[in-house]
């Protein structure tokens, strides 16, 4: 009875704490106050399914011939995955959606990207060191790898 | 009474509930990142909460003697192990949702190509698993109790020190330095307890040392230690209460084990432990020379008559050496002349394996002491009850006029689960059945 007692009190704890749990989910999604003039569009804006695959095969059509470039997007695509990069990044919902890499090949230049990824120039000014560290990391990368993943975050 | 150490076992019951979810309460104060999804965030919060219970299992078992009052060191004990239960629940629930949802997001299993903190995170995950595996079914891997517990210890340090490493990893969430500051200050409590509970006790400990002066043989294999305090007053505790003893090593090597005073808390100069041949350490006891020097941490527990001073009378259900801890009672009664009546209903296997019978004979002359034996397996022309403690047995033996005195039970855990069964079953109510657990490990 004394240890059916003490199991219904952990398990009544550890739901409390599960509930707790919920409720903090909710509370870091709630939909954001609309501003005035700003649209919910551009408060929130949701994943672009399958735009990953799409927006990867655009420019190689466009802006290749051969299939050169179509290949540095694979193998990008392929270091991207073997990097481990969606453990904090996510395309197209697949992966961390705490920084979404959707939208990157419109607002960043291939070099900045690449200095991004190494966390040189602007990573240095803008994240935590810890960070940083971990990106410098890949400047260790052969230089085929590094152009092939810039290559491939540039068509997202 | 009863009211007021309810309202002190809510009261701690709360507090346990508001650390376990205080670090969700800190990561929600000030302007808090934007969500990654409810079952992202779902996740991330289980994770969070999952170590939050595994880390308050330090303060659980940290023999806070304030703490376990109002409970008994026996609900305690199996709270520490249902709430660790709970905890990897927990911690299993943020991984397989990851694991569904945002698969990609775990990376690499590989500690070789995957991130240190994800390795980290995995690796404490699994500890926590062969700490829960190995504490459930210690006996049936055959682990011995003096390894268990030593391993026990460390293995829960590295998981919960891996488990902050993966936050800190991860660091999204503590990433204001004021959170990361109080993450890691909260994370360094349950460290800093370990080294209270494996340091700093086992220091003060070792300013009290005792000595053995006696090693007395008693009938069904047992033994009884006297140590006499050197330099120092022995602890004051009440009757029916425990100790942690470490015999002739030093209070730091971690090697105690718990058992209950036997003797009378009115005497004050020297404690007197009966232990029984069941394991490995007491199996040793009988080698123990007067002389050795030995450590007890007590007084603990609230298996105690000293508690209901309003209580009309007393049930003592005792099975084998769990016979200790009511000596105490009868010995403290005896001495303080206490005049409500005791009813002491003993069982054991045969007559000549009866601790303390002849003593148990002498001190219900000068108690209001009625004891019955019940004997598994009786001599011939043997008179009273038989068999084990069961129900029918009990009836014949508790009158209706003592079903109101507070019960008190102790022996192996089948008996003592049988005994309460059927307490509560004759009515007795809840609330004046006290176990003593023999086997917490």
């Amino acid at each position: 009875m004394r240890e059916m007692i003490a199991r219904t009190v952990a398990i009544l704890a550890v739901c409390v704490v599960a509930a707790l749990s919920y409720l903090f989910a909710r509370l870091h999604n709630a939909p954001a106050p609309s501003q005035p003039g700003a649209s919910s569009a551009e408060v929130s804006r949701p994943a672009d399914p399958g735009g990953d695959t799409n927006r990867v095969e655009a420019p190689a059509s466009a802006e290749a011939d051969t299939g050169e470039l179509r290949q540095a997007l694979e193998r990008g695509r392929e270091v991207y995955l073997r990097e481990g990069c969606a453990t904090c990044h996510s395309i197209a919902g697949a992966g961390n959606p705490r920084y979404p890499l959707h939208g990157t090949g419109s607002h960043w230049e291939p070099e900045e990207l690449e200095a991004w990824i190494t966390g040189t120039g602007l990573a240095t000014e803008f994240l935590s060191p810890a960070v940083v560290r971990r990106k410098q990391r890949y400047q260790s990368l052969p230089e085929a790898d590094l152009k092939a993943m810039v290559a491939y975050l540039s068509g997202l | 009474m009863f009211q007021r150490r309810g309202l002190q076992a809510v009261a701690w019951g709360l507090l346990y509930l508001f650390l376990a979810s205080l670090p969700l309460l800190v990561l929600l104060i000030g302007p808090t990142p934007k969500g990654g999804g409810l079952w992202w965030d779902f996740s991330m919060a289980l994770g969070f909460s999952g170590l939050a219970m595994m880390g308050l299992q330090f303060v659980l078992t940290a023999r806070f003697r304030g703490a376990t009052a109002p409970f008994g060191m026996d609900i305690i004990y199996y709270f520490h192990r249902w709430a660790a239960i709970g905890g990897m629940a927990l911690l299993v629930a943020h991984y397989a949702i990851l694991r569904v949802r945002h698969g990609e997001a775990l990376g690499s299993a590989n500690p070789i190509e995957a991130s240190w903190h994800m390795t980290a995170g995995r690796l404490s995950l699994l500890i926590f698993l062969v700490i829960i595996v190995s504490s459930l079914w210690r006996k049936k891997l055959g682990i011995d109790y003096d390894r268990w517990r030593i391993w026990h210890g460390l293995l829960a340090v590295a998981a919960v020190i891996l488990a902050i490493f993966h936050i800190e990893g991860a660091g999204y969430y503590t990433s204001a330095p004021w959170k990361k500051l109080v993450w890691t200050g909260y994370s360094g409590l349950w460290l800093l307890l370990l080294g209270y509970i494996r340091v700093v006790k086992p220091f003060r400990l070792s300013r009290r040392p005792y000595r053995v002066s006696d090693v007395r043989a008693e009938r069904g294999d047992s033994w009884t230690l006297t140590l006499e305090p050197q330099g120092h007053s022995i602890p004051a505790f009440s009757p029916g209460q425990f100790a942690w003893l470490s015999l002739g090593r030093s209070p730091f090597r971690a090697r105690e084990h718990p058992f209950s005073f036997s003797g009378s808390a009115d005497n004050l100069k020297s404690l007197q432990f009966t232990i029984k041949e069941l394991g490995d350490f007491t199996r040793t006891i009988k080698h123990v020379k007067p002389g050795e020097i030995a450590y007890v941490d007590g007084p603990h527990g609230v298996f105690t008559t000293d508690h209901y001073p309003r209580a009309r009378g007393f049930v003592l259900i005792a099975g084998g050496v769990g016979i200790a801890p009511m000596m105490s009672i009868l010995r403290t009664h005896a001495d303080r002349n206490d005049p409500r009546p005791l009813r002491l209903i003993y069982g054991n296997a045969r007559w000549e394996r009866v601790l303390f019978r002849e003593e148990i004979e002498a001190l219900a002359n000068r108690l209001k002491l009625d004891v019955i034996h019940v004997l598994q397996e009786p001599p011939a022309g043997w008179q009273g009850s038989t068999g084990l403690l069961s129900e029918s047995v009990l009836r014949q033996a508790i009158p209706e006029s003592a079903l109101g005195y507070g019960h008190f039970i102790c022996g192996p855990k089948p008996m003592t689960d049988s005994v309460q069964r059927s307490l509560l079953s004759m009515g007795v109510p809840l609330r004046k059945i006290h176990l003593e657990l023999f086997d917490i490990a």
